[in-house]
């Protein structure tokens, strides 16, 4: 189940709401879990067990962690920071952080290793692995193992007290607003949420705000901008004005669809109480590859820095040893958002870049020039590396750099892309998703005082949405798959 | 304030910020009344509109369609009844892709019978169209009258059917509910014709090309030239023809044919203009002359004669634009109907020498149900050619199967389709290649056992009752390219009054679709009772065979002679 479809919108979405605020308070994260499985679920109703069980895992492990000192009575304490852990400890940690990375392996690379290993025999003229089974991607398995791994792992270090309620922390992994794309929720964030929030009338409002620009987001603007990309990538070949065009719909569709989805989940989140935290903060006006990775994604990006650069040791270590760490955690960060080798090459992209940045101060290669220049330059690499990100395998990837250069044989056929890439409807949408992406206030802001007449356009906004929604088939949402 | 802000957490100063929202209570609590009410009303009115249409006797059932998924769930259970003695896991994820299915359908229906979704699409649309000149996910809008069918536009652009990449892509393309399609036409091809080849058949392969392969202009004006083809074309052809594989490729006849600045295709439809398709008809006569494959002339009585009529395409029916709009003009074509001496419509033999399995680009100008005429399609066309009469089997869309399908099935039923034949021509659109489910099909003649399948007298109508065991899938209409559609069910307990028929079970065809409108059979559930009107399918297979149909999986059924199926007003039981 999407958020932008038929369904959730006017079935799933206002019984959750009934269902939510008819229940009892101590009853509302039980009714939230419900809902939240039951919307997993939707989507392959044979996942919900994994997602049970991951969580079962780390809420076993939680409690062990904690249980040093506690007891069962009353609330388990934080634990002291830099207090050595016992044996048991470190085991439950160990063990919650290796079934977590043993299922997102599993269930994420299998296929990859599998196709990798038997091209490898077959180039060493080895016979191949015959694997009879094709392991489907659980959605969401790379949001919610992070989330969950990140509470044990808080617990640990003594940053937040472990839930002594399984309803909680079940409600807490499998929230549906952010349950399968994010963003990644990290346990130490919303603790205090768990046990204690408001829930105002203008909270609702802000989130009905939230929800549908970010809604609006998803069907006006990344839905249309996906339909020319998925035109320029999906063809044989294309001319060099018409890569170029694609890649740059291409870009504002995975900004669309994305920031709109955390919008959304942000917008839901608030109906219910929840305040969670920005995850887009106008990356495409960075300056600098730095300063993109502060803007982009930044709850996997944090993440990111917190569980795995810093204790890779991140620049404590020597400049030579924070360079490696940076292209680490980035290749790694590549490959967590897809198993393919092109994913693996657009995190290296990014990270010898942010390495490079790291050795001139944190500034970008190209610091000296007018701030406008900067932001130019830093776009280009980011939608040269968007190419990676969109193309099918590293072979297409190349091609479609070639012949955005120019320097790849544009195939007789391509000149019809012209007739349906340049349509007006496109037009209208690039321009517009031009002038938000660079001249328009963040949803965070615009929403911060909403007047009567934004009131008005946030209702417009939706309306306009339902009736598009209503003429489209197509209605993916890009991170669903990572 | 910037000091403190790098002090705080994102969070913190999420909670900041979301703590400092400035909106007038009143207006908070107006955006959320009106949201909520936005949300909640296509549901509402949905199941209001529902329990009127109980009532108005237009419904089978006071249930809301929004509870049907609680029923759905049956299916699943049934599922993991069926086979105990697969492991535990197998019947997990038979069970769980059963479900799967129910569910996605469930949307669908959901989605599709919406009131409210129905009220908005075809406004939006219209906006959409006329005034951002943009169509839909499957009507590309070309200039102005031009449309293009948005399979027949990827076939072109996209990268070549055969390409390595892009053979593996569609062959790992199924879901848990879905099977992936076997995407290489080539050792389809060449099975079929093996298999027609130990019965003395020769097999013609007649591929037609797609609109934006000759006109490629209208989608773009500098695409002048043509005709384009997928760049697997030539390989294809290759392939086929080192491997013995006769073809009449006819996308040179029908380049000719436009470069004496006539059309090849119907602006607002997917299809042929009736002149290019006699022009086809003519050249593959000939072609079938020069291979000798044809030796005599035996002769038919035929008289042709020129008709006009008015239609709107199919492309523009399937933009789902507001029905008064006119957005887009009707085309007036004039078709060469082919009757007979006393004026009556064309008809196949079954007992010709010639086979053509087609799709719709053969039941176009003949099927009336596709709005451009009758006795004038490219059969009628080719029988005249000839001299010759000709057998039929043509249904609309999945070229790639359904035709080998259907005589594959009528042949395990003992009906031996091929006896007598010398020649199968198999024609479909070029746009299979690129999408088409090319799956081997055994074509096997068998001699069907007693079955536990009910016999009513031929020639007569039965009003029976029934319970619906299990029905195909049934297209969301708008969604395809033809406005008919007839799907097969399962019926179980059949029962008539005088006892003439007790207790047994059927395969029937029903219309699902008529006008792009779902009847009330295309929302059959498994388990509901009905009340029909059962006739021999043989009956009625000449008006009824050409719509597109979808078939049950079920292997017992191909044994049952299958029944046509007619509602009744206001016969449906309620429970």
């Amino acid at each position: 189940m999407v958020f932008s479809s038929h369904i959730f919108l006017f079935y799933f979405l206002p019984v959750a709401l009934l269902l939510y605020y008819s229940a009892p308070r101590r009853f509302r994260h039980f009714t939230l879990t419900i809902l939240s499985y039951i919307f997993y679920g939707w989507t392959n109703p044979i996942f919900v067990l994994l997602l049970l069980v991951s969580t079962l895992i780390d809420y076993v492990c939680g409690l062990v962690i904690a249980f040093e000192g506690w007891r069962w009575r009353g609330e388990p304490p934080i634990l002291a920071e830099n207090t050595p852990r016992k044996s048991v400890q470190k085991a439950a940690v160990i063990a919650s952080t290796c079934s977590n990375l043993s299922l997102l392996g599993f269930f994420k690379y299998f296929n990859f290793a599998v196709g990798n290993l038997n091209a490898l025999a077959a180039w060493l003229g080895l016979p191949g692995l015959d694997v009879a089974f094709k392991v489907t991607l659980p959605l969401g398995i790379s949001f919610y193992t992070f989330q969950s791994m990140s509470y044990t792992l808080d617990v640990y270090r003594g940053h937040a007290r472990a839930l002594k309620n399984f309803v909680d922390f079940a409600c807490y992994v499998s929230m549906y607003s952010q349950l399968v794309a994010g963003p990644i929720i990290r346990f130490e964030e919303v603790a205090d949420q768990f046990r204690r929030r408001d829930h105002t009338v203008t909270k609702f409002a802000r989130g009905v705000a939230f929800f549908t620009m970010g809604l609006s987001k998803k069907i006006l603007l990344a839905n249309p901008c996906g339909k020319i990309a998925d035109l320029v990538f999906g063809a044989a070949g294309a001319g060099p004005l018409e890569a170029w065009w694609g890649v740059l719909a291409y870009a504002f569709q995975i900004y669309f669809d994305f920031s709109g989805y955390s919008d959304m989940a942000i917008g839901l989140g608030l109906m219910m109480g929840f305040v969670f935290a920005k995850n887009f903060d106008s990356p495409y006006l960075a300056q600098s590859i730095t300063e993109f990775w502060r803007r982009w994604h930044i709850s996997l990006s944090t993440w990111l820095r917190d569980y795995l650069y810093i204790p890779l040791g991140g620049n404590r270590k020597g400049p030579a040893r924070t360079y490696i760490n940076l292209a680490v955690v980035m290749l790694l960060g590549g490959l967590w958002h897809g198993a393919a080798w092109n994913f693996v090459v657009w995190g290296a992209l990014h990270g010898v870049l942010l390495a490079a940045e790291r050795a001139r101060g944190k500034t970008s290669l190209y610091g000296n020039l007018p701030p406008i220049l900067r932001r130019a330059l830093t776009f280009l690499f980011v939608l040269i590396s968007w190419v990676f990100f969109r193309s099918p395998d590293l072979t297409a990837a190349i091609r479609y750099l070639g012949t955005m250069c120019g320097i790849v044989s544009v195939p007789p056929n391509a000149v019809m892309l012209k007739g349906l890439v340049y349509q007006p409807y496109y037009l209208l949408t690039m321009a517009i998703a031009a002038l938000i992406t660079w001249g328009a206030p963040q949803t965070w802001d615009w929403t911060r005082q909403i007047s009567g007449w934004k009131a008005l356009v946030i209702i417009l906004l939706f309306v306009i949405s339902a009736a598009v929604l209503a003429t489209q088939a197509y209605n993916p949402f890009i991170y669903f798959i990572f | 304030m910037t000091t403190l802000t790098q002090k705080l957490t994102r969070e913190e100063v999420a909670k900041l910020e979301i703590g400092h929202t400035d909106i007038h209570h009143g207006l908070a609590t107006a955006l959320v009344v009106t949201f909520v009410a936005f949300i909640s009303a296509p549901g509402a009115f949905q199941v209001a509109w529902e329990q009127a249409a109980y009532t108005r006797g237009d419904r089978a059932t006071r249930r809301p369609q929004c509870v049907e998924i609680f029923l759905r769930v049956r299916t699943a259970r049934d599922a993991w009844r069926q086979n105990p003695g697969i492991s535990v896991i197998r019947r997990l994820q038979n069970a769980n892709a059963a479900l799967l299915r129910e569910m996605h359908e469930y949307e669908d229906r959901l989605e599709n019978e919406s009131i409210f979704a129905g009220a908005l699409r075809r406004p939006a649309q219209y906006v959409l169209t006329a005034v951002l000149g943009v169509g839909n996910e499957k009507s590309y809008c070309g200039y102005r009258p031009w449309l293009f069918y948005r399979p027949d536009v990827d076939h072109v652009i996209r990268r070549g059917f055969l390409d390595r990449a892009q053979l593996a892509a569609r062959a790992s393309s199924g879901t848990e509910w879905r099977a992936s399609p076997q995407p290489n036409p080539v050792p389809a091809i060449v099975d079929f014709r093996d298999q027609l080849a130990e019965r003395g058949i020769q097999l013609v392969v007649l591929p037609v090309p797609v609109k934006p392969m000759l006109h490629p202009d209208a989608l773009f004006a500098g695409a002048k030239h043509y005709p384009r083809y997928n760049s697997s074309w030539a390989e294809f052809l290759e392939a086929l023809r080192s491997r013995g594989v006769m073809v009449f490729d006819a996308t040179p006849c029908l380049a000719e044919h436009r470069a004496a600045n006539r059309d090849a295709f119907l602006k607002t439809d997917t299809h042929w203009t009736s002149e290019a398709m006699q022009r086809i008809a003519r050249e593959l006569a000939t072609f079938l002359r020069q291979n000798g494959l044809v030796t005599e002339q035996n002769g038919i009585k035929a008289t042709e004669r020129v008709v006009s009529v008015e239609g709107t395409g199919d492309l523009v029916t399937m933009l789902q634009l507001p029905e008064h709009a006119h957005a887009y003009p009707t085309e007036s074509v004039k078709i060469r109907q082919i009757v007979g001496s006393r004026g009556e419509v064309w008809r196949p033999d079954s007992k010709a020498e010639i086979l053509l399995l087609g799709d719709s680009f053969a039941n176009i100008y003949s099927l009336d149900a596709l709005g451009w005429g009758a006795s004038a399609g490219f059969a009628e066309q080719l029988s005249f050619e000839l001299g010759m009469p000709l057998d039929v089997i043509a249904i609309n869309d999945n070229g790639a199967y359904a035709t080998r399908d259907q005589l594959a099935r009528e042949l395990k039923r003992g009906r031996d389709r091929l006896a007598g034949k010398k020649v199968v021509i198999y024609e479909f659109a070029a746009r299979e290649l690129s999408d088409g489910d090319w799956r081997m099909i055994p074509l096997k003649l068998e001699t069907p056992p007693a079955r536990r399948f009910i016999t009513p007298p031929k020639g007569q109508a039965w009003r029976v009752r029934a319970t619906v065991l299990a029905i195909a899938p049934v297209p969301l209409p708008g969604t395809v390219p033809y406005k008919d559609h007839v799907v097969a069910v399962h019926l179980g307990d059949v029962r008539a009054e005088g006892e003439v028929i007790q207790g047994g079970e059927a395969l029937c065809y029903f219309l699902s679709m008529k006008d792009h409108e779902w009847t009330r059979a295309a929302r059959w559930r498994n388990g509901e009772e009905i009340e029909i009107i059962l006739r021999p399918w043989s009956d009625v297979a000449a008006s009824y065979e050409g719509i597109n149909r979808s078939e049950l999986d079920d292997e017992e059924l191909q044994w049952a002679e299958p029944y046509w199926g007619e509602l009744p007003p206001r016969t449906v039981f309620r429970r």
